[in-house]
């Protein structure tokens, strides 16, 4: 467990020596998001429909953008090896470094969530559902993140085989995510998507870390 | 029994194996699948509501069928590669994902040729064919990945992991007509609702579980020739890999 | 009927039988390229070991 707890404030301590690095996606999100009114007409009754997808959408492209350095760094200073040769479980370890990871890379796109929200015209309830909905979200991104990248850190010919590997992965939380908003912004019943996300976090953040750790031991090999 | 499953799993046990095997499979495929069509195209009554276009159920259903189960040996084959590291079902898994989506687009293409005349529609994005196209993206994502890798080892355990985790589409594709509003018709042949009580006429369904037949036969001796292929070349240092080339 | 609708029932049976050529002649052609490639690798091996 310590080793656990030694992992995740490594991260932290890592990406505080340099800010920029994770405050990127934060920026990425809210350009991206911020992007879509200006192609549309200002006061177009579209931009609240397309609302829900867009800050799901941009909140998944924000948080691809950091999930190919999540364990390149260490494959190449050799911590890798150091993490899956500890007496600690490597499920357990890998976990800690991707809740790190979420913590630096996606709370502050949760956070971010309600003024952009807000920013395409979401009614308050809708905003309200929009930040549950990536709170309980983003973690299943960032899980299914890190396993993709764990599969492709080890290939040699990579290229941008990552985002497609991840996308069909992450496409049920997208589904689930905007369809609870638009729920919620139609005045429908918004639980059962919400519930079906942290169904999937529940099965993501238990089971992913172990086929993580698989594929990590993989590309060590 | 055993040692016989012990000796398949040596390269060129299961080459010379595979070359007895795969002729009578293709054969016998082969005829499946003419009986089969023929008998869709041909001696099948039109259908009551939807006339001739019905008669994709032929090609249709054989290939979405295929594409589940070819994923699903895939993670199977996956599954003992990463336990037992059997260097032959780590060849299988990469031999069984261009096949599997070749029939993968081949059933979403052919849905949507018969979606058009009975829905009015070629897509819709429901949860039947979302999923479906889920698959395609994931067997590509097996296909790339065993590609990047310089490795074959690495590569096709790494695809192995893959499999195993996108394996879980697979029962969400199929029950995606129980849990969900789709369009898409439910599970009428290939449920046990459907098999106790079959809603489908006797002359149309034979052609169906004939062509069905067929097309598996007809996978099992591809993924046997395409297994052969990477064995080959994954041993080519081989003494006996060297014979078989020289002769 | 429709005819147009012809021509997709006609397309969909094309189709599969694309798909079952393609699959059935890949590994073929693979195997000789495969056999040519390997027999040429044998061949230099053979003379540099002269």
């Amino acid at each position: 467990m310590s080793a656990a707890i030694a992992v995740f404030r490594r991260e932290l301590l890592l990406a505080a020596r340099r800010p920029a690095e994770w405050a990127q996606p934060l920026v990425f999100y809210a350009i991206v998001a911020l992007l879509f009114p200006l192609g549309i007409e200002a006061h177009d009754p579209a931009l609240k429909v397309f609302a829900p997808a867009i800050v799901w959408v941009g909140a998944l492209l924000a948080a691809l953008l950091g999930v190919e350095r999540i364990f390149r760094g260490d494959l190449d200073d050799g911590t890798l090896e150091q993490l899956l040769l500890a007496d600690a479980p490597a499920p357990l370890l890998v976990a800690a470094k991707l809740g790190a990871h979420w913590l630096l890379t996606a709370l502050p796109l949760v956070v971010a969530a309600p003024f952009l929200g807000i920013a395409l015209g979401l009614e308050p309830l809708a905003v309200k559902v929009l930040t549950l909905s990536l709170l309980l979200g983003t973690p299943t991104l960032m899980f299914t993140g890190g396993f993709a990248a764990a599969l492709t850190v080890g290939a040699q010919r990579a290229g941008i085989l990552l985002p497609i590997l991840v996308l069909p992965l992450m496409t049920p939380a997208v589904i689930f995510g905007g369809g609870a908003v638009r729920a919620a912004a139609s005045g429908l019943p918004f639980d059962a998507p919400l519930y079906f996300l942290a169904a999937l976090l529940a099965l993501t953040v238990t089971l992913l870390p172990f086929a993580t750790a698989g594929a990590l031991r993989n590309a060590i090999e | 029994m055993w040692t016989w499953f012990h000796q398949l799993a040596s390269p060129p046990t299961f080459y010379r194996f595979a070359d007895v095997l795969a002729p009578w499979l293709l054969g016998l495929a082969v005829l499946l699948i003419g009986v089969g069509v023929y008998g869709g195209l041909f001696l099948a009554p039109p259908d009551y509501q939807q006339g001739d276009a019905f008669r994709i159920i032929y090609v249709h259903v054989p290939a979405a069928a295929l594409s589940l189960t070819i994923y699903t040996l895939m993670a199977v084959a996956g599954g003992i590669a990463l336990i037992w590291r059997m260097k032959l079902a780590e060849v299988a898994v990469v031999a069984a994902a261009p096949v599997g989506a070749s029939f993968t687009a081949l059933a979403l293409v052919t849905g949507m040729l018969w979606g058009k005349p009975t829905w009015g529609a070629y897509w819709v994005w429901d949860a039947r064919l979302t999923s479906e196209l889920v698959l395609l993206f994931l067997y590509a994502g097996v296909i790339g990945l065993n590609q990047a890798y310089a490795d074959p080892r690495a590569g096709a355990r790494a695809c192995a992991w893959l499999a195993l985790v996108g394996v879980i589409n697979v029962p969400i594709v199929h029950f995606s007509v129980t849990w969900w509003n789709s369009l898409h018709q439910g599970a009428s042949i290939l449920s046990v609702e459907g098999i106790r009580n079959p809603k489908i006429s006797g002359d149309m369904l034979w052609p169906l579980l004939v062509s069905l037949g067929g097309f598996y036969l007809f996978f099992g001796a591809v993924w046997l020739r395409r297994m052969q292929n990477e064995v080959l070349w994954r041993e080519r240092n081989a003494r006996w890999a060297q014979a078989l080339v020289a002769a | 009927m429709n005819p147009k609708y012809a021509l997709f029932i006609w397309s969909s049976y094309a189709l599969a039988l694309a798909v079952v050529l393609w699959n059935a002649f890949t590994p073929h052609l693979r195997r000789n390229d495969l056999k040519r490639r390997l027999s040429e690798l044998l061949e230099e091996s053979g003379d540099n070991e002269e």
